[in-house]
């Protein structure tokens, strides 16, 4: 079963690269259109074009400030890599319960209780709180 | 089963009496008790099984003598003597030269301990100070050999099991219940594939080149 959900979730992993690298980070195409409204200055029969593209903005999805056009939840699901990849790359160590090994022993399974019990429903309540406050934003803003 | 020349053969299967576990291995006090009495329960029955293949050879090498003229010539008490003599010849085999059962520890300044039990080296003077790097269990008895090393010399930082002679059935119930012994205790996933800090650092540098990108 191990390996199989390792192999599962390096995939997921790489499939979310592949996804990342395909997006299109510089930006939606409204705000091409509004630098190019602008440089061509704007007359009173663009005054349509440039109220469709205020619109297209408002409904173009939750950002968060400062970070470009990465939706939230790209950022959540990086965040939540980035934080396992940072936990698991604690590497385990053989050690026997024997004069000072004691210790060693008793810390790395303390360790092992946190990565199994306390990080992942940290990250589940993360993932949980995250998309909650999405939905709150959106819905106070709108 | 296959009849060759008129005698009746049956086939003997012989189980494979090695096997290795992938590690890092965490030992503690509750394994290592277990671990102990295990030892002391595959000492004992092999003991058991030592004594009674002296006893077949005994009674085979007397079979021996009797059929010798000399033998059958001598009195009570010396053929009392006799025995006894075979007896200890038996006993004094050098099959039976090295048989005894220790536990090794190997600390990580490279100094060996060498005690009976786990629990014995708990308490050994030279383990108060230094950590255990290496652990071997070694059994001989009456031919058969139990050998135990965490971790063996690999990249899995495994345990390793073997025991000899193959086809051998105390050996292959030894091998059955260390191999019990492990497999109850042997890591899962999580301990196994705990991936490499460089490995993290790799990741990390290149999500933030594809976000400043």
């Amino acid at each position: 079963m191990g390996p199989w959900l390792f192999a599962i979730l390096l995939a997921i992993a790489f499939s979310m690269i592949a996804v990342l690298a395909g997006m299109n980070f510089r930006g939606p195409a409204w705000k091409d259109e509004a630098r190019e409204l602008v440089k061509k200055d704007i007359k009173p029969e663009d005054y349509g074009r440039a109220f469709r593209i205020l619109l297209d903005k408002e409904l173009s999805g939750s950002r968060v400030e400062g970070s470009g056009f990465i939706p939230v939840w790209v950022l959540c699901i990086l965040g939540i890599l980035f934080l396992t990849a940072f936990f698991l790359s604690v590497p385990a160590y053989t050690a026997f319960d024997i004069g000072v090994g004691k210790l060693k022993v008793r810390r790395q399974k303390s360790y092992d209780s946190f990565l199994r019990k306390i990080l992942p429903t940290f990250l589940i309540m993360g993932v949980l709180a995250s998309a909650l406050g999405t939905v709150l934003y959106e819905s106070f803003k709108n | 089963m296959g009849c060759l020349t008129g005698e009746w053969i049956v086939a003997r299967i012989i189980y494979p009496c090695e096997v290795a576990f992938p590690g890092p291995w965490l030992l503690d006090s509750s394994a290592l008790t277990e671990l102990d009495s295990l030892i002391a329960e595959q000492w004992k029955r092999l003991s058991a099984y030592k004594k009674k293949e002296i006893e077949k050879t005994f009674d085979r090498e007397k079979y021996q003598l009797q059929t010798l003229d000399s033998y059958n010539q001598l009195d009570e008490n010396a053929r009392k003597e006799e025995d006894k003599k075979l007896r200890q010849k038996i006993e004094n085999d050098p099959l039976y030269s090295d048989d005894g059962y220790t536990v090794t520890l190997t600390l990580v300044s490279n100094v060996k301990v060498v005690e009976s039990s786990f629990t014995a080296a708990d308490s050994a003077p030279e383990c108060q100070g230094q950590l255990v790097k290496k652990a071997e269990v070694r059994i001989v008895c009456g031919g058969i050999k139990v050998e135990m090393i965490v971790p063996a010399p690999d990249k899995l930082r495994s345990l390793s099991l073997l025991t000899l002679p193959e086809g051998s059935e105390p050996a292959v119930e030894a091998f059955i219940k260390f191999r019990k012994w492990a497999d109850e205790r042997r890591p899962d996933w999580l301990l196994c594939y705990r991936v490499r800090p460089l490995w993290v650092l790799g990741f990390l540098l290149f999500c933030w080149r594809l976000l400043s990108a």
